[in-house]
């Protein structure tokens, strides 16, 4: 199988200064971090909150600059072509943020919210983007009343699912999934990852799985890597990490979670 | 013989909401008994946080608590005026809200609160007590904390201080709304632990209301169940997780049970919650239950008993 995307070496410090007579102090958010992920499999990124796992999300799509290191997509580094090209492998790499931070404009209706990406990235008629929209909607299991809907009228598992329709719309490659399901309820959560498992056949997506829960890791994902304070401390197939942990860190968390 | 140290009955509860009286908890029964770690689980929007809140008569204004009767160590806190109700709050009941940062004052030091909570309940509270109670919740630089304001502190430590100063005065009843919500994993036990001893070495009554099976398999003596407003099953923690009988709490176990095993797919309740706003006199789980029939629709179901395991459908009806 080849590789979807290779990172190499990312490197990435941020500046804290928490009130304005403190001298600022770096923190190394990100500390040498190279993987790569072969096409079609589930990578799972696991690791507690601080650890980077989010600012890596970030930067593999380009929509955050590591100080170093590239993220080769299909063997090229996003961050050393021009910005108009970067517009073209954007319809390619979409992500899903966490839902906590909220991404969907408060105003727009869901039929605005999802022509957008359509209008953006396919360049589709009017007409195209209503039968698209529909197919969408359809996709992500959401009756087509819901187009006229604001996203405050929504359930937290509709509003995923719109927001999961916005991602695939520009009909994607790689798909980065940070935390999808961790502000869901129990009962909600089986039926987004059942359509993250079906979109991911119908459309052969690879996936960035991002999350801190070990068991949708071990259930959802091909392969892990574990993040602590910024360094990528172990990485396998998921089955190997599970059973046989090499890193003293994973050992505790696989032991923490039995 | 078990002491009933809280007694809530028929408890309504409601929000004025865009000029319309929104009921949020409709009729609960509640009861904790001295010493008992009593479990409230339920999803959002299931009325479980609210229910912990007016046991505390903390947003006033929003609840309405149009029937129903509250009674702690027999005062009824419902009659009780705001000076009872302070002398009550953390003396006697102390209530861990889901977030933490709120709970605090930002402008004054850990130190300084801690002081405030003695000058309100008039009890000597020294500094070797505050390091003592700091360093029982897993904080293992006392004197740094202590000396900090609420914006210094990351989640999980905000959330062990306002621990610290819920248990620092020993009150009889603690209420922790979702107590692991916003800490890591490694830290979930540590916190589950301080409440764990806490109940054992002190015997203080603990009600902990989450939507994490663990934490009530981890804690829970006794759990309540609810949905829409309504508890739809109680009983003894392990009677409800051995032999779980309404149709919801058997879906939630299947939920809870598919993301722990390693079958490709997950297990998956269809539909979605209801919206209080559009609560109907009928069984709140009619629309995603899978046992539904003609009666469900009738009327909000009855509590069925059986011995100590009541549940709320009427499925279980025709045995009487």
């Amino acid at each position: 199988m080849s590789n979807i995307i290779e990172i190499v070496n990312i490197s990435k410090e941020f500046i804290i200064q928490k009130t304005p007579f403190e001298k600022p102090s770096r923190i190394k958010a990100l500390n040498k971090i190279s993987f790569s992920i072969e096409s079609g499999s589930i990578f799972g990124l696991i690791g507690e909150s601080g650890s980077g796992k989010s600012t890596l999300g970030k930067i593999v799509t380009n929509l955050m600059m590591p100080d170093k290191g590239e993220v080769r997509f299909h063997g090229q580094n996003l961050f050393d072509i021009e910005e108009k090209e970067m517009r073209k492998l954007r319809k390619d790499i979409q992500i899903v943020f966490q839902m906590a931070q909220n991404p969907l404009d408060p105003k727009r209706s869901v039929e605005e919210l999802l022509s957008e990406p359509l209008n953006i990235h396919l360049k589709l008629q009017q007409s195209d983007i209503i039968i698209k929209i529909n197919e969408l909607l359809k996709q992500v299991g959401l009756d087509e009343v819901y187009k006229d809907k604001l996203p405050f009228q929504l359930s937290g598992g509709q509003r995923q699912r719109v927001i999961i329709a916005r991602a695939i719309a520009s009909n994607p490659k790689f798909l980065v999934l940070d935390e999808p399901v961790s502000a869901l309820d129990v009962s909600m959560q089986g039926q987004i990852m059942n359509l993250l498992i079906d979109l991911k056949k119908e459309m052969s997506l690879t996936y960035l799985f991002i999350t801190h829960d070990l068991y949708l890791a071990r259930k959802f994902c091909t392969h892990i890597g574990v993040m602590k304070d910024g360094e990528l401390v172990e990485i396998g197939k998921i089955d190997d990490v599970m059973n046989h942990p090499k890193n003293a860190y994973t050992q505790q968390l696989i032991n923490s979670f039995k | 013989m078990t002491i009933k140290i809280l007694e809530m009955k028929n408890v309504n509860l409601g929000f004025m909401m865009e000029g319309e009286f929104v009921k949020v908890v409709r009729g609960v029964d509640f009861f904790v008994n001295s010493g008992e770690i009593v479990g409230i689980l339920g999803e959002s929007g299931s009325g479980k946080s609210v229910t912990a809140k007016s046991i505390f008569r903390i947003a006033e204004e929003e609840i309405i608590n149009d029937d129903g009767t509250i009674f702690f160590e027999n005062q009824e806190i419902t009659k009780m005026n705001d000076n009872e109700m302070t002398k009550l709050r953390f003396k006697k009941i102390a209530y861990i809200p889901q977030n933490p940062s709120d709970a605090l004052n930002p402008y004054q030091t850990v130190y300084k609160q801690f002081k405030e909570l003695s000058k309100i309940h008039k009890v000597k509270i020294d500094k070797n007590q505050i390091v003592k109670s700091l360093r029982d919740v897993g904080i293992e630089n006392p004197d740094v904390i202590m000396n900090m304001y609420v914006h210094q502190l990351s989640g999980g430590l905000a959330q062990r201080v306002v621990f610290a100063m819920s248990i620092i005065l020993e009150p009889p009843l603690i209420i922790a709304d979702e107590p692991t919500s916003s800490i890591d994993a490694s830290l979930k036990k540590v916190i589950l632990d301080v409440l764990k001893t806490i109940n054992e070495e002190k015997g203080i009554s603990i009600i902990v209301i989450t939507h994490d099976f663990d934490v009530v398999k981890y804690l829970a003596d006794r759990i309540y169940v609810m949905y829409g407003g309504l508890v739809l099953e109680e009983g003894n923690y392990k009677d409800v997780m051995n032999m779980p009988m309404h149709p919801y709490t058997k879906e939630l176990m299947k939920c809870v049970a598919s993301i722990e095993n390693t079958e490709e797919r997950f297990y998956s309740m269809e539909g979605s919650p209801e919206n209080p706003k559009k609560f109907k006199e009928q069984c709140p789980f009619i629309d995603r239950c899978s046992e539904k029939n003609l009666d469900c629709e009738i009327k909000i179901p009855e509590m069925i008993s059986f011995d100590n395991h009541n549940v709320r459908c009427v499925k279980y009806k025709e045995r009487f």
